[in-house]
């Protein structure tokens, strides 16, 4: 080789030196998943368009027709001449906000399916895990920045899904618009809780990858553990924080965006709370009688108000955070033991 | 031994399966600089010994020791280079994505002029994807990206499989003149002798997860007879009482030496024997050296046939408590 062909093919290399921003496993989980990374981008992006789109239209809406604040059948004075109003700003409105959450709320699945589980299954289906590990970078290593780099990304896509929908949902008005924060539909897309998820899923998709070794059986079973793990925390939810007991003469007039857990059951002054079937035959003074004889003239009401909301998200969402991170280690400590 | 002499040393070394044992008390030496030849039949355990060596997991049983170090180690890996089974390959990298993953993980001693040498020595298109290459093509690259390491030891689990005759020579001329200029150690599996012959100066021969052989190549052979010769005539078909064997009685002058193998026809006899005593030829009977493939079959057909491992690839025999300290 003559000295010119030698720097004709050094030079460009070292050109390219200069531009190179990732290295080592970084680089090659970059180079694995950019197709991804730019997928999410642009749903990022869509996500974005769809929810300045929605915020500008619902409070241009709400500001127009006066009816910031108001629902339907309460609310204050003026409310009450502005019902059509908001009938109008429901039809138009409520499903396209409700298609957004829904696909946030569908993000931590595609991950933990479509990332998660590929992620490990893929390589140990193919065996092109052998490739990486033939280097010299030991497979716990391979496996963590395998995990915890797409993890990374997913949760910070989540994150900002996550805050465009809770913005879009704050300019919507909860109660004018009719979907409420505690709602099975609202609840994760709009808070943190979607962040641990998406962890989750990953997580989920990385051990199922590694247990199972095969894609699509992986995808199932990450599917399946993630879906259960979500109906577990819909169970648990009212119990993330400690709910605000109102015992009252009358039945209480909550916020509307109040999350009742248990309404206007009859109880003593003291709390205490009488089965829903009682005085059940009696009517007019027999029942205040009845009632009375009982102690039972006080209602009971559970409930977690709109300024709990964030500590219940918080709180889910460290508990999904906290399982990712358990997964992690399993699957971590599992590779270490395993011969592959 | 000094440890820098030695590539691979295994003491007891076994590896256990849901399935069962694929590896059980293997004990060997692999000198350094050597090319050997792991042979044994399917299952014998070959593939395993090789991913263990390069360290994609934790031995059951025993200790294996890779130039000194445990082949978990980085250490170790930065040593060894491994072409598994298959030649996996990432099918939708181009060859230059494939050499700067070679870069990108093995930055301590990466060698780019090296690896993109074999790969543009063999007109490989550079921004194929490694998918779309041919047999040979994807070998090369293979190849590249193990030399690019800059190994001490090569470890190749079956390379040549799936090659015709004519890239399988070509592969196994690359293969000798990058391992001969860097002086690399060469493990190299396959299930097929003559892949081997002219090849190996070194063996190490596997059955049922055990050691049946290792040694030199030339010595192993140089360390056998096979004798061809008539039945002595009063022995001839006559049973032993004891009913333990029942086969034909071997001529006496056999006795000071290890029967591998014996097979009978009629009166004639042609027995493999390892010498354990000069073995002049008899009256009856003709001595000449195996063959390496007569050799090999002879051995893997014999199970009960003790193991043979020569001086250099023999291990000094170790204390029970520090093997058992090794393994924990």
């Amino acid at each position: 080789m003559s000295a010119a062909t030698l720097e004709r093919e050094t030079a460009p290399a070292q050109r390219k030196t200069g531009r190179e921003l990732l290295h080592g496993m970084p680089w090659l989980v970059w180079r694995q998943h950019r197709g991804a990374v730019w997928a999410g981008l642009a749903l990022l992006v869509a996500l974005a368009a769809a929810a300045v789109y929605l915020r500008h239209g619902t409070t241009t809406f709400v500001q127009q027709h006066d009816i910031a604040g108001c629902t339907l059948f309460s609310g204050p004075e003026r409310c009450a001449e502005n019902q059509e109003a908001i009938q109008l700003y429901r039809t138009q409105y409520q499903d396209l906000v409700q298609i957004l959450l829904v696909v946030v709320l569908a993000l931590p699945y595609l991950a933990g399916l479509f990332v998660g589980a590929p992620l490990v299954a893929r390589e140990l289906e193919a065996g092109t895990h052998r490739v990486a590990w033939s280097q010299s970078v030991p497979p716990q290593r391979w496996l963590l920045h395998k995990l915890l780099l797409p993890l990374a990304g997913l949760v910070l896509l989540c994150g900002l899904a996550a805050w465009l929908a809770s913005w879009v949902l704050a300019g919507a008005g909860q109660a004018t618009l009719g979907i409420y924060w505690y709602s099975a539909l609202a609840f994760a897309p709009t808070g943190p809780a979607l962040v641990g998820y998406a962890a989750l899923g990953i997580a989920l998709g990385g051990a199922a990858g590694l247990l199972i070794r095969r894609t699509v059986p992986a995808m199932v079973a990450t599917l399946l553990a993630l879906g259960g793990v979500t109906l577990l925390l819909q169970f648990l939810r009212p119990q993330l924080a400690s709910p605000i007991t109102h015992v009252s003469k009358a039945v209480p007039q909550l916020a509307e965006d109040s999350w009742v857990l248990s309404a206007a059951q009859r109880s003593t002054a003291g709390g205490e709370t009488f089965p829903a079937n009682l005085c059940a035959d009696a009517r007019g003074d027999a029942l205040r009688n009845c009632l009375a004889e009982h102690g039972a003239t006080y209602y009971h009401t559970e409930y977690h108000p709109l300024s709990q909301m964030r500590q219940i998200q918080f709180t889910e969402g460290a508990l999904c955070l906290g399982l990712a991170a358990l997964l992690v280690a399993l699957t971590w400590w599992w590779l270490r033991r395993r011969a592959l | 031994m000094n440890a820098g002499l030695v590539a691979i040393e295994a003491s007891g070394l076994g590896m256990r399966y849901r399935r069962g044992w694929a590896l059980q008390e293997c004990s060997f030496r692999l000198p350094a600089g050597r090319v050997c030849g792991l042979v044994g039949p399917n299952g014998a355990g070959k593939s395993t010994l090789l991913s263990l060596a390069a360290g994609f997991g934790e031995a059951s049983a025993g200790r294996l020791r890779v130039f000194g170090a445990d082949p978990r180690t980085r250490q170790a890996r930065e040593q060894v280079g491994y072409l598994a089974q298959n030649k996996p390959l990432y099918p939708r990298m181009t060859v230059t994505d494939t050499l700067r993953m070679g870069r990108e993980l093995n930055r301590a001693n990466w060698d780019q002029r090296r690896a993109e040498g074999i790969v543009r020595a063999g007109d490989v298109p550079l921004h194929a994807r490694a998918g779309s290459l041919s047999g040979g093509q994807r070998t090369r690259l293979a190849l590249a990206l193990c030399f690019g390491k800059r190994p001490r030891m090569l470890m190749l689990d079956e390379p040549m499989a799936d090659l015709d005759p004519l890239v399988r020579h070509e592969m196994t001329a690359l293969l000798m003149a990058e391992a001969a200029e860097y002086g690399t150690t060469v493990l190299t599996s396959t299930h097929t002798l003559p892949e081997l012959e002219g090849v190996c100066d070194y063996l190490l021969v596997l059955a049922d997860g055990r050691v049946r052989m290792a040694g030199e190549a030339d010595e192993l052979a140089a360390a056998h007879s096979l004798v061809v010769g008539a039945l002595p005539a009063a022995d001839s078909g006559q049973q032993r009482k004891d009913g333990a064997a029942t086969g034909p009685v071997l001529p006496s002058a056999l006795d000071p030496h290890t029967v591998v193998e014996a097979q009978v026809t009629g009166r004639q006899f042609s027995a493999l024997v390892r010498r354990g005593a000069p073995l002049p030829e008899g009256p009856a009977w003709s001595v000449s050296e195996p063959s390496m493939e007569q050799l090999l079959l002879s051995y893997l057909r014999s199970p009960e046939a003790p193991a043979l491992l020569m001086p250099s690839a023999d291990l000094p025999e170790m204390p029970a408590a520090q093997l058992k300290d090794h393994a924990a």
